[in-house]
């Protein structure tokens, strides 16, 4: 059965939220009608994003490592939402394993948003809908587009090139073959959901930094702060990449 | 979780109803089983009772809705969704209701009217488990995925129906011996209610999470912080999983709701219903006055009690967002920034 998904190499990654930006862009423009924002300019934005980045840090200082997560519906093959949803609005498609909200039919209970637990449903507060990622269901058959830009809008404007779009279910499609050789993972594996998109590892980057390099000042001492700590202000000085 | 004010009426409220109408029933059979039937006025305000707190619940349930009018094309997932099927269970409950309090009303054979009130005993309780398993069948919220969840809203809504019947009984000046039978009944399943309420509480306090932040991300290392939610400010998932208000008073509520669901109750009843088993069987105003008063306390004892269900839920994909209980360390960057500490002078 094919199954489109997403494969996103954190490795690659570097939080631009370029692809979350296109995802809006093109799902306020497309098929689906607008993604409304309320207080966009003020100062509490919300609105419904299919896809978000979050950024940890892994590692306790010096030996930290950043990590830029974008997180969108993973559409899963055994979707927990798809089954709870009391009117069959949430539904996965037998074609392509893409798993859809028919807006028409939604009630607005939010119960499929409990029974996801990657927190990729975002209700539409205007609408009164649950809406997700379509995996750009409107532009990936889409015959008025040229063949090459058939592709979700998240992938196309990766400037690394860390989405790869495809069935992960055809051992010769892009998405598997990044799977087998990246060692691609999933998400929660023992939250029995078995989500389709898949995840690249991030490897360690290593800088070199000698230890003259690493000065600790105590607060009060510094000239220029980045960041308003008030514990003790860490600065490493010409971070030299690759030392 | 964030607490869904409709969905805690509809649960406290369509349950009373369910548990009033389960024990009218009850007591119109023992009425029938011991020659001494039940009083006609019993009958029909409890079922216009029950009917009237099952559909101020349901009201309130679509206020949860944004899309009501949709709600029609719930009947065809009764197989997979445990929303699908108590979304038809409550009407089906409502008509045994109205069919049951309409045979009282003209006076219709007792067989067949306690037949009517049989199945809807059975759709109610169908309808507690439907309502309960909605949440227990959740297990991404490991406080909810547990058969304590129905057996909570059965015993909770049978004691406080229960409590609406016993005051009916008390009120009309029911038959003697229905009336004792009750009593010791309620008495019964509040107690047991209260065990339950304190042994699910006990369950939640060493509770084991399998999803950690590093099944998550795939990132196998203990130290994992937040840097970026990626938004500047809060969205549906995190304004709907992640509730923090009255966190402070969460233990005042607990212990309210355990004082207002069960002490209070237990101890009005022992007060109040203790003359009867002493051969007394004549009601004074303030008999049904305390009773009303014991209905009371318990439906706002419940509805504490189904409040702090929904904020005490931890929802998995509180991982993403360093909001689940066992999270690391905060790190002191974020926080002091969150402070707004002020800039070091220099």
């Amino acid at each position: 059965m094919k199954q489109l998904a997403l494969v996103i190499d954190l490795y690659k990654c570097v939080g631009c939220h370029a692809c979350a930006v296109n995802c809006k862009s093109w799902n306020s423009t497309g098929q689906f009608g607008p993604l409304k924002d309320h207080d966009p300019y003020g100062k509490e934005p919300t609105g419904v994003w299919f896809n978000r980045v979050q950024t940890y840090e892994v590692g306790s200082f010096p030996d930290t490592q950043v990590i830029n997560f974008p997180k969108s519906c993973m559409h899963c093959a055994d979707a927990p939402c798809v089954s709870v949803c009391p009117t069959n609005a949430s539904f996965k498609r037998e074609e392509d394993g893409i798993v859809l909200v028919n807006y028409d039919d939604c009630i607005g209970c939010k119960y499929c948003s409990w029974a996801c637990p990657y927190g990729c449903r975002e209700f539409d507060e205007f609408e009164g809908v649950m809406k997700k990622c379509t995996l750009c269901v409107d532009r990936i058959y889409n015959t008025d587009l040229p063949e090459d830009e058939r592709q979700p809008a998240c992938v196309l404007s990766c400037p690394t090139r860390a989405r790869v779009f495809g069935d992960i279910n055809d051992p010769q499609s892009e998405a598997s073959k990044a799977i087998s050789k990246g060692m691609g993972y999933k998400l929660m594996p023992d939250s029995g959901a078995n989500p389709s998109n898949h995840y690249l590892p991030h490897r360690k980057v290593s800088v070199k930094v000698d230890d003259d390099e690493i000065t600790v000042k105590k607060q009060g001492a510094i000239k220029a702060v980045r960041r308003k700590v008030d514990v003790e202000e860490v600065v490493i000085e010409d971070f030299g990449i690759g030392g | 979780m964030s607490p869904e004010y409709s969905i805690i009426l509809l649960t406290v409220f369509a349950g009373a109803g369910q548990g009033l109408f389960a024990c009218l029933v009850a007591g119109d059979a023992l009425g029938f089983i011991t020659g001494s039937p039940m009083d006609i006025n019993i009958m029909l305000t409890g079922a216009a009772v029950s009917l009237g707190m099952t559909i101020a619940g349901v009201g309130s349930s679509f206020l949860h809705l944004t899309h009501p009018e949709r709600g029609i094309k719930t009947i065809n997932q009764w197989k997979k969704s445990w929303l699908s099927l108590e979304a038809i269970l409550l009407p089906v409950f409502m008509g045994f209701v109205a069919f049951y309090g309409i045979l009282a009303y003209y006076g219709a054979d007792t067989s067949l009217r306690l037949a009517v009130g049989g199945l809807g005993v059975v759709s109610a309780m169908a309808l507690y488990l439907a309502s309960g398993m909605i949440y227990a069948a959740v297990p991404y919220i490991k406080e909810w995925s547990t058969p304590y969840t129905p057996i909570n809203f059965t015993m909770i809504g049978l004691a406080s129906g229960g409590a609406l019947q016993v005051g009916l009984l008390r009120f009309f000046n029911g038959p003697h011996i229905t009336s004792l039978v009750m009593i010791a009944g309620l008495f019964a399943v509040t107690f047991t209610a209260m065990v339950i309420k304190l042994a699910y509480y006990l369950r939640n306090r060493r509770l084991y999470q399998p999803l950690t932040i590093q099944s998550a991300l795939g990132i196998n290392h203990p130290d994992i912080v937040l840097m970026d939610m990626g938004t500047g400010y809060m969205h549906y998932n995190t304004k709907e999983y992640d509730y923090k208000g009255y966190q402070n008073s969460r233990g005042t509520i607990r212990i309210a709701s355990i004082a207002l669901l069960f002490i209070l109750p237990l101890a009005l009843m022992t007060f109040d219903y203790m003359p009867l088993f002493n051969g007394d069987s004549a009601v004074a105003v303030g008999g049904g006055v305390l009773a009303l008063i014991t209905a009371v306390s318990m439906i706002a004892g419940a509805l504490m009690e189904r409040w702090l269900f929904f904020v005490d839920g931890s929802h998995a994909q509180n991982l993403y967002y360093g909001g689940s209980k066992d999270f690391a360390a905060p790190n002191p960057i974020l926080q002091a920034s969150k402070k707004g500490a002020p800039l070091p002078p220099g």
